[in-house]
């Protein structure tokens, strides 16, 4: 087996080149590169300068430096929506459903990878299945199922069925073929630890940074969740913060002084958490992929 | 490691520009007066014969809403008189048709529908033909023929099913006018005067001869309408005489043709705007110096005018002339079928609708134009109720239009039809597309969204 | 030993039961329901829906709309996911390669549009690119490049492009990541041959980076695929929900949610959901065969 978990762990690998440093195809390349970073930055700049002006500014001139709006701004959006809530029912939400995501996600992976059982392929195919199929589809059967298990109005309709994340598993499992070699989990066995054991004890700590990865793309993808939540909540209190952000622009008037404060607000926590968190995205993808 | 840092600094730089705006936005929350004062609402009974006083009533209601303006403001009012109630006012804004989707969901599921419903005229007449979703107000014991005398008859036969059925009522009546400015309107047109104003406007001719007459005395800065869905609304809310949809036909009224030709015109000499309604530029331009004209509703004078104008809300900057009937928009409220508790819901809905002295006082408060027509007449002859953002008296101004709105050009397809019109619409003015074109692909959309309508 | 392991076999079910039975209820039903639907007339209303038989597949064959829905779909993908792959792979290589500093930075930078809401980055290229008002035409106005504001959203391939473009900022960050991961993944040695040969970079590129990194590439395609072929946000957000101008941005997900949200045509709504669903598995089952053939996967 190829793979070699350390080298993850090695940030860059570069070839040793002869020329020197500051050749004009380097320039080029810096040029290039923070060309490319100021295009992707220069949109949060603008929404995060936008929550600072208002409503008509926004409108009427294209704004570059900050303004002094915010504050009013700030107490609009209060007055018409409660975004603090709102944070609040979207942590309960997100960090609930990324952990169900996360345990059940590799558990189930880890059924997958070491276990060689009847109709495991059919199986695996339904999952890979279930990641195919537009979500707005199934809505209408959703609401459904939500109904009918009183679900309505309630956070659980969005915790409960981050257990079956298949992205998860798909993920999880290409890294557990790759990290954790049959042997390992054969001598547990001989050491006498069952089965649910040896998944807790041995194979969680291993699989930690495929964890993580996913982690993160669940906490995201749920944290900006827009469509499911907004059909099964019916309660202000209840809402999340995606619906409050498209609330807080009104019904008469659209205050977007208000909107892009609430969009800075739902963002600057994920931008916040990925800036410390980015580079288990990069250790656990890499892990991933390394199977040769 | 240089580059780590550099990339958190700049994430917590601008949490702490967050953090900081935050504490300067709580230490301002104080200062500001309260906004929405309780309603000083008197605590006799009202007209309405009842053998049950006010304070008799107790228990709670859940109340649904798309407005979050509108909806808590009601519920203050009927908790006013009747004390002892709960009203639990639950908002979902129409956004991406959320509001209609939850309640046809909620309708669907067979619970989860609150006591109270309300309803906005682009999607009443889906809601009150909806099985399962409002209650039959015509039948006993609500017995709804009887109270709404009073209503002025377009607002109540809106509020009725195919079957002529009450399910919904309103407090509301929404004909249109023409908004300007008086000082570009003095400025370009010699004159604010709103009845010389609608003379000025007051034929698809007229209109395109004074919007030339703006650009000329502006040197084509100035615009005499913000955009042409203003002029749409006047079209469709009133200057056509058939529905979009008659006995499951689809229709064209000729009344639309002329308005694409005039929209048309207006784009292609630059005598409009070409702002699209509901949009921040649209928004913006209420205050600024170069789009003279809105199509102002009665209760555009507060959701398009004052809120968008703040510095000019008190000034009179703002005249409403009313030179063609139409109407436009407007809010019902009705009980849910699977309400538990319809006697009170009962109570609030014909509160909400048939209450004399609640409803002038929200008249008064809101600036609402209410569909009483007492409330309407001591009004309209009240000089002192002047509205300071137009320095009219709304009721006078709006008053002799409401019998000319015909109801009747309202259906369950309006919406659908609105968006898909002012899309190939746009896609017309910005001259992609031939007129037939545009005709050709506005029925080939119909069909499509609405493939039951017989569609020639 | 083997007998041992093959005894625990059963353990697999118990440990993918979870999974299973949450994918049932709340995924595999409303699949199944949505199909049952399929065959109905139904408003979504509590009148219960009318069984038609296979009307709206019938339908289906002969609508215009859907046909360029698909259309659509594949052209506003193909614009981004091939920009999308070359430049994921032109940053991964050049961030692993060099001694460039600030590597972990740009990693970051890069990736960051992949973090917000689609519907909220597709109102802020709305407010850019609209005629009177969006920032664009006036900084083009400003520099006197044009003397009339461009309607970009009333032009066919400008709006499709805006698209297109969306979608590639969003997601080139993510290509690079993979990619890099996947450089990651080639042995050292290799690259030491080709020194010792004499290779200079660019050959190195083309006679080991990209060759090892087919099933990456094939990867990312299939799993783009999933995503393009179910593109809906952004385009919505862009044509304002109908895929203007003249159904030239509609997809076939936004044609699917407005004939069953905006439109109250349910059973129709599910149709169009079947239809995409079929052409989704039978593209992926034809990618998936490729990967397969030469794959660092298997």
């Amino acid at each position: 087996m190829a793979f070699d978990l350390t080298t993850q762990k090695e940030l860059s690998r570069p070839l040793r080149t002869k020329h020197s440093k500051w050749e004009l195809s380097t320039i080029g390349l810096y040029f290039l590169l923070i060309s490319l970073a100021v295009l992707c930055f220069l949109p949060f700049y603008m929404m995060i300068i936008n929550a600072t002006h208002t409503s008509n500014d926004i409108a009427t001139q294209l704004n570059v430096l900050p303004g002094s709006a915010f504050a009013d701004n700030y107490k609009r959006m209060m007055d018409s929506v409660n975004m603090w809530q709102g944070f609040k029912n979207s942590l309960i939400i997100s960090i609930s459903s990324t952990a169900l995501a996360a345990y059940f996600g590799a558990l189930t992976a880890y059924g997958f990878s070491k276990y060689r059982f009847k109709g495991s392929r059919l199986l695996f195919g339904i999952l890979l299945g279930s990641m195919m199929f537009p979500s707005q589809l199934g809505l209408i059967g959703f609401f459904k199922v939500c109904s009918e298990l009183h679900l309505i109005n309630k956070h659980l309709a969005l915790i409960i069925p981050a257990i079956a994340n298949a992205n998860f598993v798909f993920f999880v499992k290409l890294y557990i073929d790759a990290a954790v070699p049959n042997e390992i989990v054969e001598s547990a066995r001989i050491d006498g630890c069952s089965e649910f054991r040896i998944f807790n004890k041995i194979v969680l700590p291993i699989i930690t940074p495929s964890i993580a990865t996913m982690s993160i793309f669940t906490f995201i993808a749920s944290w900006n969740s827009y469509l499911v939540p907004l059909v099964v909540l019916y309660d202000e209190k209840k809402y999340t913060v995606p619906i409050l952000t498209a609330m807080a622009k009104g019904v008469y008037r659209t205050d977007f002084g208000a909107v892009y404060v609430a969009i800075a607000m739902s963002m600057v926590p994920i931008m916040v958490v990925f800036a410390f968190c980015s580079k288990y995205i990069i250790g656990g993808l890499t892990a991933g992929a390394v199977k040769q | 490691m240089k580059k780590m840092h550099l990339r958190k600094a700049l994430a917590l730089m601008m949490c702490v520009v967050f953090i900081a705006s935050l504490f300067a936005g709580c230490s301002n929350q104080g200062s500001e007066p309260a906004a929405n004062n309780p309603p000083q609402e008197s605590p006799e009974s009202g007209v309405v014969p009842a053998e049950k006083k006010p304070e008799d009533f107790t228990g709670e209601l859940t109340f649904w809403h798309f407005n979050k303006d509108e909806g808590p403001k009601l519920a203050e009012a009927f908790m006013g008189k009747y004390p002892n109630v709960k009203v639990n006012v639950q908002i979902t804004s129409d956004t991406d048709l959320a509001y209609q989707n939850k309640v046809t969901s909620a309708i669907r599921a067979g619970s989860g529908m609150p006591d109270v419903l309300a309803a906005e005229n682009a999607f009443v007449k889906r809601f009150v033909n909806l099985p399962g979703g409002f209650e039959n107000l015509s039948a006993a014991p609500f017995n709804a023929e009887e109270y709404v005398d009073a209503n002025i008859p377009y607002t109540v036969d809106i509020g009725r099913d195919n079957a002529g059925n009450m399910r919904a009522l309103s407090w509301q009546a929404c004909p249109g006018g023409v908004g300007y400015k008086r000082d570009l309107a003095k400025k370009y047109l010699g004159t604010d005067d709103p009845d010389e104003i609608s003379a000025m406007l007051s034929t698809p001719e007229k209109i395109v001869e004074t919007a030339r007459k703006v650009k000329e005395a502006s040197k084509g800065k100035a615009k005499l309408f913000v955009g042409t869905e203003d002029l749409y609304k006047i079209y469709v809310g009133g200057a056509r005489t058939q529905p979009w949809v008659k006995d499951n036909k689809f229709i064209i009224d000729p009344k639309m043709l002329e308005y694409i030709d005039i929209a048309k015109t207006m784009r292609d000499e630059g005598l409009e705007g070409g702002i699209r309604q509901w949009t921040p530029a649209w928004s913006a331009a209420v205050a600024d110096d170069i789009h003279m004209c809105y199509a102002i509703p009665t209760w555009g004078i507060q959701w398009i005018v004052a809120v968008n104008d703040e510095k000019n809300a008190q000034a009179g900057r703002w005249a409403v002339a009313t030179p063609m009937p139409y109407y436009e928009g407007g809010t019902w409220a009705g009980i849910s079928q699977q309400s538990k508790n319809k006697e009170l819901a009962w109570e609030f809905v014909k509160f909400l609708a048939t209450d004399k002295e609640h409803l002038k006082a929200w008249a008064i408060k809101t600036g609402d134009f209410v569909n009483h027509i007492a409330v309407i007449e001591e009004l309209k002859n009240d000089s002192s109720f002047v509205n300071k953002t137009v320095n009219q008296n709304t009721y006078e101004v709006y008053g002799p239009m409401v019998e000319k709105v015909n109801g009747n050009l309202i259906t369950q397809y309006d919406d659908q039809m609105r968006k898909s019109f002012q899309d190939i619409m746009q896609t017309y003015l910005a001259g992609k597309i031939t007129k037939e074109q545009f005709i050709q692909q506005f029925k080939e959309k119909v069909k499509s969204d609405l493939p039951d309508l017989i569609v020639e | 030993m083997r007998s041992k392991s093959i005894q625990k076999d059963t353990y697999g079910y118990l440990f993918i039961a979870p999974f299973f039975i949450i994918l049932t209820i709340f995924v595999v039903y409303p699949i199944i329901y949505s199909f049952g639907i399929s065959f109905t007339k139904w408003d979504g209303s509590i009148v219960p829906p009318q069984f038609v038989g296979v009307e709206n597949y019938k339908r289906l064959f002969n609508d215009s709309f859907f046909f360029k829905s698909v259309g659509n779909t594949w052209m506003m993908w193909l614009g981004c996911i091939i920009p999308q792959l070359i430049m994921g792979l032109a940053l991964a290589v050049a961030l692993t390669d060099r001694k460039l500093k600030g590597k972990a930075f740009f990693r970051w930078i890069y990736y960051l549009p992949n973090l917000v809401t689609m519907a909220s980055v597709g109102t802020l290229v709305f407010f850019l690119l609209d005629w009177q008002s969006g920032s664009i035409n006036r900084i083009l106005l400003s520099f006197g490049l044009v003397d009339e504001p461009i309607n970009f959203l009333q032009d066919i391939f400008s709006s499709r492009f805006a698209v297109s473009f969306t979608l590639w900022w969003m997601w080139f960050g993510y290509s690079m990541i993979i990619f890099m991961a996947g450089i990651r993944a080639i042995p050292e040695e290799y690259f030491e041959a080709a020194r010792v040969d004499g290779a200079n970079k660019w050959q190195t590129f083309w006679c080991i980076t990209l060759p090892c990194l087919r099933p990456i590439i094939l990867y990312q395609v299939v799993t783009s695929l999933i995503g393009g072929l179910t593109m809906f946000d952004v385009p919505y957000v862009l044509s304002g929900g109908n895929g203007a101008p003249q159904i030239s941005t509609l997809t076939m997900v936004m044609y699917l949610y407005n004939t069953t949200f905006a439109n109250y045509n349910f059973g129709y709504g599910a149709t169009i959901g079947v239809g995409l669903f079929v052409l989704v598995i039978m593209v992926v089952a034809v990618a998936y065969r490729l990967i397969n053939r030469k794959s660092l996967y298997e």
